[in-house]
C-alpha cells in the first residue's frame, strides 16, 4: 500500500515539476525576450498562456505535499527538518514571484520593468533551489534529521541547478511554442528555437548529473544496469522524438512527447533508490503512515483522480487549445 | 526573541494574513453568482458592471490569496514537525481531500474568467457554481482539522503517538459542527458587509444611481442569508466550549472560580487577573452555555497553572468579536427595516457609516474570533495530548523566518493594494477578464 501512494506521491511531484516547472521557465524566456528586444510580443505570448493555468499547475505542490504529510510523516518530519534552509529560500521567491506577477498582470505600467526582473529572477532562482533540494533525498548526505553541509558544495547538488534550469526552459519554450501556433503565430519560431536550444542543453547536463550522482552515491551507481532504468530511458527516447516533432513544426506532439518523456523520467527516477525514500536513512515503509491512514488517503484520492483529470483537460482544452479566431493575434 | 514565542507569532501572522483572503475567497464567489444570476435573468447592464467589477477584484485577491495559503501548508511542516509527523495520519487525509476542493475551485474560476467566449451564457454562470462548492468545502475540510486540534478524537493514543486513526470520527469531531457553521457564516456576513462598505463609500461620496444601490444592496442580502446561521454557530460553538474546552471557556469569561449560576461578564477590562467595569448580567453564562440558569461553569481553579491559556487575549478577543457581532445586526437590521418600511432611511448618512464600518469590523471580528480559539488552546497544540512547545522545530532559523515572512507579507499586502487599485481603473479592453 505504501508503495502505491509513493507512486501517487511521484505522480504529484511530477506532474508539480512539468507544470509549474514549464511556468518557471516562463519567467526565463520573458526576461530573456527583454533582452532580445521582444520584450512585449513575448511577454504577451506568455501570459496568455500562464494566466489561466498558472494557479491550478501550482496546485500540484500543495498535492505532493499534502501527500507527504498524509502518507509520509516520518519524511515530512526528516525533509522539513533538514532543508529549512533551501525550502525557506524557494519559500521566499515563490512570494515574491507572486507578488511581482500580481503586479504585471493587474497593476500599473510604470512597475512593468522592475516587475519583469522580479518575476524572472524569482523564477529561475525558486527552480533552481527546489532542483538542490530535490536531490538531497538521494545523495545520501541526509544524516538523522540533519542535511550534512558538504551536500551543498557537493558535485550532485551543483550539476542539480543547471540541470533544473535547463528543463524548465526547455518544457517552457516547447508548450509555448505550442500555444503561440494556436493563438499567437507571430511567435512561435522565437520559441521553436528557444525550445531546441535549451534540449540540446539539457542532453549533456543529464549525462554529468548522472555521472555525479552515481559517483557520489553507491546504492545508484549498482542501481544504473538495473531494469529500474527503463522508464528512464524511454523518457528520454520521447524527449528525443518530441525534438524531432519540434523540428518539423508538429507543435502540439512535440509538447505532449517531451511532457511524457520527462513524466516518465521523473517519475522513473523516484524508483532508482527503492525502497528508500531518504537515502539511507528512511525506506519508503518506514516513512509510511498506518495503514488505515494510507487507505484513506488512497480511497479519496483514488477517487477524485479521475474528476481532477477530466476538470484539468477541460481547462488546458478551453484556455490553450485552438482559439476562435478573435483569440488569433495575426501575423502582421 | 525566544524561539517559541517567534514560531507562534509566524504562525498566527500568517493564518491572520490568509484568513483575509480565505474568507472573501468563500465570499466573492457567492456574490458573484448572484449578481451574474440577476444580470442573466433581468439582461440588465448594471447588474453585469457589478458582476465584472467583482470578478476583476477576485482575480487579484486570488493571486494573493493563493501564495499565503501555500505558504501556511509549508510553514506547518516547517515549524511544528513534531506534530506534523504524529498528527499527520489523522489529519492529512482530510487536508488532501481539501487540496481536491482547491483544485476544483480553482479550475472552474479559471474556466469562468478565460471561457466567457466558448461558453453559452448559462453554462458560463454555471462554473460559478463548483467555484462556491469548492470555497465552502475547504473552509469545511480546515476547519474541522482545527477542529480536531481543539477536541482531538478518533485514534488511539500510545507512546506519543496518534495510532489507529478513524478518520472519520476525526473530521466529526465535538468542535467540528459549532466551528464550521460559524466560520462559514463568518465568511459569507464579512463578505457581504465588505461589498456593503465599499458601496455604501460611493454612496457617501455623492454617488447615489441604481449601480451604487445595487451593489449595497447585494452584499447585504448575502449578508442576510447567513447572519442567522452566524449567531447559531456562535452560541453552538459557545456551549461545545462547556463541554469540550472548559479552559477556554473559562478565560473567555475570565471566570476564576467554578460557578452554579455564573453570570456573563459584558465589556469591561481585565486588571491584575480580574474583570474590572464590565457589565455582569446574572445568570448569563450559565443560561447561556447550558440552557439552565443552575449550570455549573467549570473557572480557571480547576486547571493547573501550567495549563491555563492566557486569559487577557482571549477575554479582549472575546469582548471584541461579541461587540462587532452586536454592531453589525444593528446595521443589518437598520438596513432592511429602511428597505421595507423607511426608503428615507436609506438615506441617512449614519446609516451609510454604519454600513462601511461595518465591512472592516466583520474582519476584525474574525481575526478577534481565532485568537479566541487559537491563544486559548494555549498550552496545547492537540489539546490535552502534545504541547506546542514540544511540537517546534529545532532549526535554529525560526527567528529569521519571522522578520523575513513578516516583511513579505507586508510587501504582498501593498502589492495587492497598488494591483487591485490598478486593475479597478482600467479600461474594459485591458483588464484581464471580461466576464460581462
Ligand atoms: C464576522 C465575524 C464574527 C462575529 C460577528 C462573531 N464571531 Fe465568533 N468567531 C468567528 C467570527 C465571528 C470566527 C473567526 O469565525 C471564529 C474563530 C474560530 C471559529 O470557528 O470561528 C469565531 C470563534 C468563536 C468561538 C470559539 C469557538 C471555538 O474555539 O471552538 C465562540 C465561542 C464564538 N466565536 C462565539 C461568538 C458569539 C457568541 C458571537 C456573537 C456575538 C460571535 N462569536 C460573533
Ligand atoms: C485562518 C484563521 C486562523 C488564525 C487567524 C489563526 C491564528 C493563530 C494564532 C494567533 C496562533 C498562535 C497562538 C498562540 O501560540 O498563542 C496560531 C497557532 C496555530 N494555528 Fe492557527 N489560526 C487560524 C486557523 C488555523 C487552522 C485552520 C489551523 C489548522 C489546520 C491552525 C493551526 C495552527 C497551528 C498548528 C498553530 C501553532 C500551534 C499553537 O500555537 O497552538 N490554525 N494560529
Ligand atoms: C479557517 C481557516 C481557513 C480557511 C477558511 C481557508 C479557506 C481557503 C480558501 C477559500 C482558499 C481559496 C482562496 C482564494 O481563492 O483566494 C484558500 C486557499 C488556500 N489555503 Fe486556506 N483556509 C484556511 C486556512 C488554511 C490553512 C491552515 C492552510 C494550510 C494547511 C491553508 C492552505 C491553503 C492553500 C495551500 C491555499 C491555496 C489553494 C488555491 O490555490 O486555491 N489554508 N483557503
Amino acid at each position: 500500500m505504501e508503495d502505491a501512494a509513493f507512486t501517487f506521491l511521484w505522480v504529484g511531484i511530477a506532474l508539480y515539476a512539468l507544470l509549474a516547472g514549464a511556468d518557471f521557465g516562463v519567467g526565463l524566456w520573458v526576461l530573456a525576450a527583454r533582452f532580445a528586444g521582444r520584450g512585449d510580443d513575448i511577454r504577451k505570448a506568455a501570459f496568455g498562456y500562464f494566466g489561466p493555468v498558472w494557479e491550478v499547475n501550482g496546485l500540484f505542490m500543495v498535492f505532493w505535499i499534502v501527500t507527504l504529510y498524509a502518507a509520509f510523516p516520518r519524511a515530512t518530519r526528516v525533509l522539513a527538518t533538514a532543508l529549512i534552509p533551501l525550502v525557506l529560500a524557494a519559500l521566499v521567491m515563490f512570494v515574491i514571484r507572486s507578488a511581482a506577477y500580481a503586479m504585471l498582470h493587474h497593476g500599473p505600467e510604470r512597475y512593468r520593468g522592475v516587475s519583469t526582473w522580479a518575476f524572472g529572477i524569482s523564477s529561475l532562482v525558486a527552480a533552481a533551489g527546489l532542483g538542490y533540494a530535490a536531490v538531497a533525498p538521494v545523495s545520501g548526505f541526509i544524516r538523522g534529521d540533519e542535511v550534512e553541509n558538504a551536500f551543498y558544495t557537493s558535485a550532485v547538488a551543483l550539476t542539480a541547478i543547471p540541470l533544473t534550469l535547463a528543463a524548465v526552459a526547455h518544457l517552457a519554450a516547447v508548450v509555448l511554442a505550442a500555444y503561440a501556433a494556436e493563438r499567437h503565430p507571430p511567435v512561435v519560431e522565437w520559441f521553436r528555437r528557444a525550445a531546441l536550444g535549451a534540449g540540446l542543453l539539457v542532453l549533456p547536463l543529464t549525462v554529468v548529473f548522472t555521472i555525479a550522482l552515481a559517483d557520489q552515491v553507491e546504492y545508484v551507481k549498482d542501481r544504473l544496469t538495473d531494469p529500474v532504468v527503463i522508464p528512464m530511458v524511454l523518457g528520454g527516447v520521447l524527449i528525443f522524438l518530441g525534438t524531432v516533432a519540434l523540428w518539423r513544426r508538429r507543435f502540439t506532439r512535440a509538447a505532449l512527447l517531451v511532457f511524457g518523456g520527462y513524466f516518465a523520467g521523473l517519475v522513473g527516477g523516484a524508483f532508482v533508490p527503492y525502497p528508500y525514500m531518504v537515502l539511507p536513512e528512511l525506506t519508503i515503509a518506514e516513512a509510511a503512515a498506518p495503514d488505515a491512514s494510507l487507505l484513506g488517503y488512497l480511497i479519496v484520492t483514488g477517487a477524485g483522480a479521475p474528476l481532477l483529470v477530466a476538470a484539468l483537460l477541460a481547462l488546458y482544452h478551453t484556455a490553450l487549445g485552438p482559439g476562435r479566431d478573435g483569440d488569433r493575434v495575426r501575423a502582421t | 526573541m525566544d524561539d517559541l514565542l517567534a514560531g507562534r507569532a509566524q504562525m498566527g501572522i500568517s493564518l491572520a494574513f490568509h484568513i483575509i483572503f480565505a474568507s472573501l475567497g468563500v465570499g466573492l464567489p457567492a456574490l458573484m453568482a448572484m449578481a451574474h444570476f440577476v444580470a442573466l435573468k433581468k439582461k440588465d447592464e448594471v447588474w453585469l458592471r457589478l458582476t465584472e467589477r467583482i470578478a476583476r477584484t477576485f482575480t487579484v485577491l486570488v493571486v494573493i490569496g493563493v501564495i499565503s495559503g501555500i505558504v501556511i501548508s509549508v510553514e506547518l511542516a516547517l515549524l511544528w514537525p513534531d506534530f506534523m509527523e504524529r498528527a499527520g495520519p489523522v489529519i492529512g487525509v482530510p487536508i488532501s481531500l481539501e487540496t481536491y476542493a482547491f483544485f476544483f475551485e480553482a479550475i472552474f474560476l479559471a474556466l469562468y474568467l478565460f471561457g466567457r467566449d466558448r461558453l453559452s451564457p448559462w453554462a458560463h454562470w454555471a462554473c460559478l457554481i463548483p467555484v462556491c462548492l469548492g470555497g465552502m468545502l475547504s473552509a469545511f475540510i480546515i476547519v474541522s482539522v482545527n477542529a480536531w486540534m481543539n477536541t482531538p478524537v478518533g485514534f488511539d493514543y500510545v507512546d506519543g503517538e496518534f495510532r489507529n486513526p478513524d478518520l472519520v470520527e476525526a473530521v466529526f469531531n465535538p468542535s467540528m459542527p459549532g466551528e464550521v457553521l460559524h466560520m462559514i457564516a463568518a465568511a459569507y456576513v464579512a463578505t457581504g458587509f465588505a461589498c456593503a462598505a465599499v458601496y455604501g463609500t460611493a454612496m457617501l461620496r455623492g454617488r447615489r444611481g441604481r449601480y451604487e444601490r445595487a451593489g449595497l444592496g447585494l452584499g447585504m442580502t448575502l449578508v442576510a442569508f447567513w447572519i442567522l446561521p452566524l449567531g447559531v454557530g456562535g452560541d453552538l460553538a459557545g456551549r461545545l466550549l462547556h463541554e469540550n474546552q472548559p479552559a477556554k471557556l473559562a478565560a473567555m469569561e475570565n471566570l476564576r472560580e467554578t460557578e452554579k449560576g455564573a453570570g456573563l461578564t459584558v465589556g469591561g477590562l481585565v486588571i491584575d487577573g480580574e474583570n474590572r467595569f464590565g457589565i455582569t448580567i446574572p445568570y448569563g453564562l450559565s443560561l447561556l452555555v447550558g440552557r439552565d440558569p443552575d449550570t455549573v461553569v467549570k473557572g480557571l481553579n480547576e486547571f493547573p497553572e501550567s495549563e491555563r491559556p492566557p486569559v487577557a487575549p482571549v477575554r479582549y478577543g472575546f469582548t471584541v468579536m461579541t461587540a462587532i457581532g452586536t454592531l453589525i445586526a444593528i446595521g443589518f437590521l437598520a438596513y432592511w427595516f429602511g428597505r421595507w418600511r423607511r426608503p428615507r432611511l436609506l438615506e441617512s448618512r449614519w446609516l451609510l457609516r454604519t454600513l462601511v464600518a461595518c465591512g472592516p469590523l466583520s474582519f476584525v471580528a474574525i481575526e478577534a474570533g481565532w485568537i479566541v480559539t487559537e491563544m486559548g488552546r494555549q498550552p496545547y497544540i492537540v489539546y490535552g495530548y502534545r504541547r506546542v512547545s514540544e511540537s517546534l522545530t529545532t532549526s535554529s532559523l525560526v527567528d529569521v523566518m519571522l522578520f523575513v515572512f513578516t516583511g513579505l507579507y507586508v510587501l504582498l499586502a501593498v502589492v495587492c493594494v497598488v494591483a487591485l487599485r490598478s486593475e479597478l481603473k482600467l479600461t474594459p479592453e485591458r483588464a484581464s477578464p471580461k466576464v460581462a
